[in-house]
């Protein structure tokens, strides 16, 4: 199936892009995203789906958008 | 008394005087510094109702026992007064060589009384202090000053200065310091101004006492070092700050058209990442490791500092989607020394309000060469500039026609970068930040997506609220130093406590800063109160807009949804009732007896009936 990721602030220079679609197993957890885009667990604290936070185990469906923030406490 | 120098500097600018006096070991403890001694200071010698822009005004130049420290972060000072922007306590904390320098010459604060009759500077250099005539660079602005000053006493000096704006008192101006530093966005700068003084110079050489010099120079080596290895793990100042940019856009919570929308498809021409890619040179403040002014060519070829905030307000809320135009706008309100925030939030009601045939005009959302004119006529208070220079607050008063609604203030302080339509506890952050609208108090919009929910108007919000004001509005303002390590890369904030120990060989929890900051809050509302005793929750009410349906996003991920005022008014209740506040938002007497606020609370209840 196919996602989106958008990778805010540092975690794009991590995974070496900022937005793309990928191509990932269906019902893949956001953990198991994680390791397949380069961004360390660690560095992921706010996961979005289509702008509504999700937990690490949610598993994701084709056509999601999925923003991935590390921390930050908006300045 | 170790940790604290025991001393302040009193200078009265009408009769050239200059006065060292002491302070106690009590008044350090209750107060610790910053914002806590200049909260005290302007309660017990300020009368309610003067004019803050006139002499009976004080500008308080304020440290703490960290400030100056060679420990992480250090390098900040706060510059307080009555705020004219506001008409209660205002104060900014901006990074500056000064908390060094101050703190080294031999005083943690700073209070300058009084009006000059001519432009001049003042210049401390331990225990001596000049006056020099600034009519030479009055009318300049802070870059050219700066280095006027620099030239004159010496590249390392500590500098406070203001620009054109503080010169001609407008509303929102700041004090600048470094290159693009700034603080004091209440009109610390036309305090300044209306005293006639032009800038503060200060070169201290002695040693700042502390309790363990060892351990207070093993964490200077090896905790900015750690911060810096954090900072090269993660690429933290790739984009600094402006990384929420992009994520404010995806959560609609960015400011764009005077915050009548919440995010925009054009949103990734001003970005982190564009901006990471065109930044040049990237400054940083005095004791600190994880630099986080990026600076780009603006469209005239200068160097412009810039940060989210920045951009969120002169890019996103103008629909200005050119970064270096943004740029541009950066560098006048620095040069001019007005605050950027609010600047972006005057244009944007001036073009709102041209919108909705309110008021007539040829400012248009979008046209960053019309910002730039109205900018120079603000700073100089010249045609309409002179009405731009008030800020949204008395602009809407002048205008009439419901205007108010959309005046994007709380207390008189413009609204920074978060666009609130539905994120209510953010809404509440907003209302109850003790000196006006300011994200540094609270910032808890993760928090709201990702550990309660957005649409909640829970306890949790309030009680997030207050503990981050604990926090950012309180440890980071009494001790003095920079928020960024603990809130960006995770530094974790016993190490403050550790700090602070080791600095003034007492032995405080985190528990003890918390009540400090309690006090300090109680205080700041306190301040507020007596000057306006008629005051109500409605004080604490964020603009109208956000809760008017018609306002709503028609599409995306909020569509259809604002706030609501009943919701609001539990929300606040909630807020209300951990602080120990009543239902109009002031402290009752028993709360302030706990906080050992007796003899101010007993004064305050001359003006105001207290629970």
């Amino acid at each position: 199936m196919k996602i989106t990721v958008k990778l805010i602030g540092f975690l794009m220079y991590h995974a070496g892009f900022g937005e793309k679609e990928v191509e990932v197993p269906s019902s893949v957890t956001v953990e198991q995203l994680l390791p397949l885009i380069n961004v360390k667990k660690s560095f992921a604290k706010i996961i979005l789906r289509n702008g509504k936070a999700i937990s690490f185990s949610e598993p994701l469906k084709d056509g999601d958008r999925i923003v991935i923030s590390p921390l930050f406490s908006g300045g | 008394m170790k940790g604290w120098t025991g001393n302040i500097l009193r200078i009265n600018l009408s009769s050239k005087t200059v006065k060292k006096e002491t302070y106690s070991e009590e008044f350090a403890k209750k107060w610790v510094g910053g914002r806590g001694f200049a909260v005290k200071i302007l309660w017990d010698e300020l009368k309610p109702g003067i004019d803050p822009l006139g002499p009976d005004n004080k500008l308080i130049v304020a440290l703490g026992p960290i400030a100056g420290i060679p420990a992480p972060n250090t390098g900040k000072t706060v510059v307080a007064a009555k705020s004219p922007l506001t008409g209660g306590y205002g104060d900014g904390n901006l990074g500056t060589r000064v908390s060094i320098h101050l703190r080294k010459a031999g005083y943690d604060v700073l209070i300058v009384e009084g009006k000059a009759d001519s432009p001049v500077g003042i210049y401390i250099e331990d225990d001596n202090v000049k006056f020099f005539p600034a009519n030479e660079i009055w009318g300049n602005g802070s870059y050219k000053t700066m280095d006027w000053l620099y030239a004159k006493f010496g590249m390392g000096v500590g500098i406070l200065t203001i620009g054109e704006g503080g010169e001609n008192k407008v509303l929102y101006s700041i004090i600048r310091s470094l290159e693009g530093r700034a603080g004091g966005r209440p009109g610390m700068g036309a305090v300044m101004g209306s005293k006639n003084l032009k800038a503060i110079v200060v070169k201290g050489t002695k040693e700042i006492p502390v309790a363990d010099p060892e351990a207070v120079k093993e964490i200077g080596k090896n905790d900015l070092k750690k911060i810096n290895q954090i900072d090269k793990e993660t690429g933290w100042t790739k984009q600094g700050t402006t990384s929420v940019l992009a994520w404010c856009n995806e959560v609609a919570a960015l400011p764009v058209r005077n915050m009548r929308k919440t995010s925009h498809k054009d949103a990734w021409k001003i970005d982190g990442e564009r901006l990471a890619a065109a930044c040049v040179k990237v400054y940083g403040c005095p004791n600190c490791t994880m630099h986080c002014g990026l600076t780009i060519l603006d469209k005239e070829g200068h160097e412009a500092e810039m940060d989210y905030e920045n951009i969120g307000l002169l890019g996103s809320n103008l629909e200005i989607f050119d970064l270096a135009q943004v740029g541009s706008l950066n560098y006048l309100c620095d040069d001019f020394g007005i605050d950027t925030i609010s600047a972006g939030a005057v244009l944007a009601f001036y073009a709102d309000a041209i919108d909705q045939g309110a008021i007539e005009g040829d400012f248009r959302f979008g046209d960053a060469e019309k910002a730039k004119e109205l900018l120079k006529l603000t700073a100089n208070r010249k045609g309409i500039g002179d009405f731009l220079a008030d800020g949204t607050m008395r602009m809407a008063q002048k205008i009439g026609k419901g205007s108010d609604a959309y005046a994007m203030h709380v207390k008189g302080m413009e609204i920074s970068a978060y666009n609130c339509k539905f994120v209510p506890g953010m809404a509440l952050a907003f209302g109850t930040s003790s000196i006006g609208a300011h994200h540094k108090e609270s910032w808890i919009i993760s928090f709201e997506l990702n550990e309660s929910s957005r649409e909640s108007y829970g306890r949790e919000k309030a009680q997030k609220v207050i503990e981050l004001q604990r926090i950012r509005g309180g440890l980071f303002e009494f001790l003095v130093g920079c928020r960024f390590p603990w809130i960006e890369l995770g530094w974790d904030l016993s190490n403050y406590a550790l700090y602070f120990n080791k600095i003034t060989g007492l032995d405080w929890t985190l528990d003890d800063f918390w009540t400090v900051s309690d006090r300090i809050y109680a205080m700041i509302r306190a301040f507020f109160v007596r000057e306006f005793p008629d005051w109500d929750r409605t004080r604490d009410y964020p603009p109208k807009i956000w809760f008017d349906p018609s306002n709503a996003d028609k599409e995306g991920i909020i569509a259809g949804k604002v706030l609501e005022y009943d919701k609001y008014d539990q929300l606040l209740d909630h807020f209300y009732d951990i602080r120990g506040w009543d239902k109009r938002g002031i402290p009752k007497m028993e709360t302030a007896k706990l906080l050992g606020l007796n003899k101010e609370f007993e004064e305050l209840s001359e003006y105001v009936t207290l629970e």
